[in-house]
């Protein structure tokens, strides 16, 4: 079996109880598209948003460790390779009727692995096509220690403190279009340090876990170079591949999640329950 | 002066009438601001229209939080809910004032400042007026005394009834069954079970409005007060969307006065679908507060907690969705810059069936038909797709409290 981590940095730009969740610039909730930034549109990212606020950190999950029964292979080709949630997918919680905030189901989620044109991806098969949200909400949260670790930031108050010293200074050379965006977010960010909860920096106490069998047809690029070159040494089979993963470190000021995920891939020659076999040996737990 | 449980309980349809007039008056000029730099704004406009629509609604939500306190002094004296009240425009004579739906202007923030008026402070400068020169003006005068604070007038009344009654006497409600939680992150509704709670939310509802002698800060009043003055200072730009005065699908018979007909037809439909989902939330209040207070897992119990978290939520995911829809459908020749608007017409009586099995057919009758219409509608108004979708999962938990009981 192997086992595949990830992570990176998601962006999601959403609007926030009470507005309504599909709400295009963010007016009752705590997030904005401030003036002259493109609608909300709730796409969760994980590779070159078309727009991104400055000083925010740079968007992109890769593979950063395979592992294989446990051993770390380090020169295995997916390494570096770029992650990607296909179809544009959402927290679907729509203002709780669905789910109940922090439990909101991500949909669609088909995984893509890719370097350059070479690319493998897979997807959640919903039971119920009539409800297809109902068995991918979220099953709880991590600690705060393991957001801290994967993501590297401690905490984001000095990130916060520091983007305010910088985006102030911005102001003074700023025209008078770009002004007042950056006044929004110079406010923001003033009145929101002050503060504790969701929509200030101290929210590495929040944060989600998923677990989601991909159970789809596997789909590569069409030369099925994948084969060889991204998952060379595994005979493909229908067995699920299974994901555990979660956001977390959310930073309302940029509108953007860390991710970490870890991909448990089986290959055909492997007996199915080997898969829950070596839960010891999970480089993440 | 109020000095029966009968004066008591008709005052409090007239606060819960005016409440719920105010705060459709407030919803529509909110949902009338424009949005988008392509409709003609610049970013500095652009972040204004977003400020004061979001001080308009979070004061349109504050209205709903009063409404909800008025059923709770209702109940807390014996009294079911009151969530009728007459289509727009209503003339003055009905009310004290005139009652319109009028899309953001000064207009419309001098009607806002004259409803919310404290005591003690003159009237607001008229529409139009130079508001820097009659400020100045205004800080060398008097206050005046009130004559137009009808609602602030009305609630002392209700307060003194409050008082003149025996509390003995007066408290006959079933109040332990308020006690059922926060209703979203702005709604902020009044327990009553006792004369102190019952003045208590009376005073809230009055500092709501008007903030206190020492501090208007954070007001109603305020808050319409300072969106006046920045929409003076930027020179009262067009801010809104182009919609009528007091739109309107049909002519209505409790209706006074000129209405402007929607004549394009997806727009009618559109109107007229919103309509309909607004008269679901009213039923759904309606049968919220009508029920019988119960433990929160006894069958009523669950049927009251699924009826509000569905009521609440049918504001976020297809009512102010829907009212944005319109505002950008055209009103009647597709090519002309008038747009529809979202009428908050009520085509019945918001009625209770004294029937308990009857009450939930007919709510799904009339969830089902706004389900149904946003799939019929959904081809030429995209977005209607997404919240019939979620209407019928807010429909389940119904369907599930339904089967509880009767």
């Amino acid at each position: 079996m192997l086992t595949i981590k990830m992570g990176g940095w998601v962006q999601c730009r959403l609007a926030t109880d009470p507005d309504p969740y599909d709400e295009p610039r963010g007016v009752s909730g705590y997030v904005h598209a401030y003036a002259g930034e493109p609608d909300l549109d709730r796409t969760i990212r994980f590779q070159d948003p078309p727009f991104q606020r400055a000083y925010g950190p740079a968007i992109g999950v890769q593979v950063n460790a395979v592992f294989e029964d446990g051993v770390v292979l380090d020169e295995h080709p997916l390494i570096g390779a770029a992650v990607t949630l296909l179809g544009e997918p959402k927290f679907e919680g729509r203002n709780g009727v669905i789910a109940e905030d922090v439990l909101e189901p991500v949909f669609p989620f088909r995984l893509e692995l890719r370097k350059g044109d070479v690319f493998v991806n897979r997807a959640i098969v919903p039971e119920d096509p009539d409800n297809p949200y109902r068995d991918f909400f979220a099953i709880g949260s991590v600690s705060v220690a393991e957001v801290q670790r994967e993501s590297g930031i401690q905490s984001l108050r000095p990130i916060w403190q520091d983007r305010l010293t910088r985006l102030t200074s911005d102001l003074e050379l700023a025209s008078e279009n770009d002004r007042p965006a950056l006044e929004e977010r110079v406010a923001y960010l003033r009145s929101n340090l002050q503060h504790s909860g969701i929509s200030s920096p101290d929210t590495l106490r929040f944060s989600m876990r998923f677990d989601y069998e991909l159970k789809s047809e596997i789909e590569g690029d069409q030369s099925g170079l994948w084969r060889e070159q991204l998952l060379p040494d595994l005979e493909p089979s229908d067995l699920p591949w299974e994901i555990r993963f979660w956001f977390g470190c959310w930073d309302s000021d940029v509108q953007c999640f860390y991710f970490s995920g870890e991909l448990s891939v089986t290959g055909a020659d492997e007996p199915a329950d080997l898969m829950f076999m070596d839960e010891q040996s999970r480089p993440m737990s | 002066m109020i000095t029966t449980r009968e004066e008591l309980i008709n005052a409090l349809h007239e606060a819960s009438e005016l409440e719920h007039g105010l705060l459709v008056q407030y919803l529509y000029a909110a949902l009338s601001m424009k949005k988008r730099l392509d409709e003609g704004l610049t970013t500095r406009q652009q972040m204004l229209c977003r400020k004061w629509e979001a001080a308009i609604l979070r004061v349109a939500h504050e209205e709903m939080g009063h409404l909800g306190t008025v059923c709770s002094l209702l109940a807390a004296i014996g009294s079911g809910p009151r969530f009728k009240r007459p289509n727009m425009p209503k003339a003055q004579g009905y009310y004290p004032f005139a009652f319109d739906l009028l899309p953001f202007s000064d207009e419309a923030l001098h009607r806002f400042l004259v409803f919310e008026l404290p005591r003690g402070l003159p009237l607001p400068p008229p529409p139009g007026a130079d508001l820097r020169a009659v400020i100045a003006e205004a800080m060398d005068v008097a206050p005046d005394p009130i004559e137009y604070e009808f609602v602030g007038e009305l609630y002392a009344k209700i307060a003194a009834g409050f008082n003149n009654i025996p509390e003995g006497d007066l408290f006959i409600g079933p109040a332990p069954g308020q006690r059922d939680g926060a209703w979203s992150l702005d709604i902020d509704m009044r327990l009553v079970e006792d004369r102190q709670s019952a003045l208590d939310a009376i005073d809230d509802i009055i500092e709501d409005g008007e903030g206190t002698s020492q501090n208007r800060e954070g007001s109603h009043y305020n808050r319409f007060e300072t969106a006046r003055q920045e929409y003076f200072d930027d020179g009262r730009f067009e801010a809104a969307r182009r919609l009528p005065v007091n739109p309107a699908t049909r002519e209505q018979r409790d209706a006074d006065g000129a209405v402007v007909l929607i004549k394009n037809p997806l727009s009618l439909r559109a109107t007229e679908l919103f309509n309909a989902a607004y008269g679901v939330m009213l039923l759904m209040l309606q049968h919220y507060f009508s029920l019988a207070p119960q433990p929160p897992t006894s069958r009523e119990g669950i049927q009251r907690q699924a009826l509000k978290l569905s009521a609440a939520r049918i504001m976020s995911v297809a009512i102010r969705p829907m009212a944005e829809i319109v505002t950008e459908l055209p009103l009647d020749d597709a090519a002309a810059p008038e747009r529809a608007g979202p009428s908050f017409e009520i085509y019945g009586e918001i009625e209770l069936s004294p029937y308990p099995a009857a009450r939930w057919t007919l709510l799904f009758e009339r969830l089902d038909a706004v389900i149904s219409e946003c799939a019929e509608l959904s081809a030429d108004l995209p977005r209607l797709e997404a919240i019939g979708e979620t209407l019928t999962f807010l429909r389940q938990p119904l369907v599930e409290a339904a089967r509880g009981g009767a």
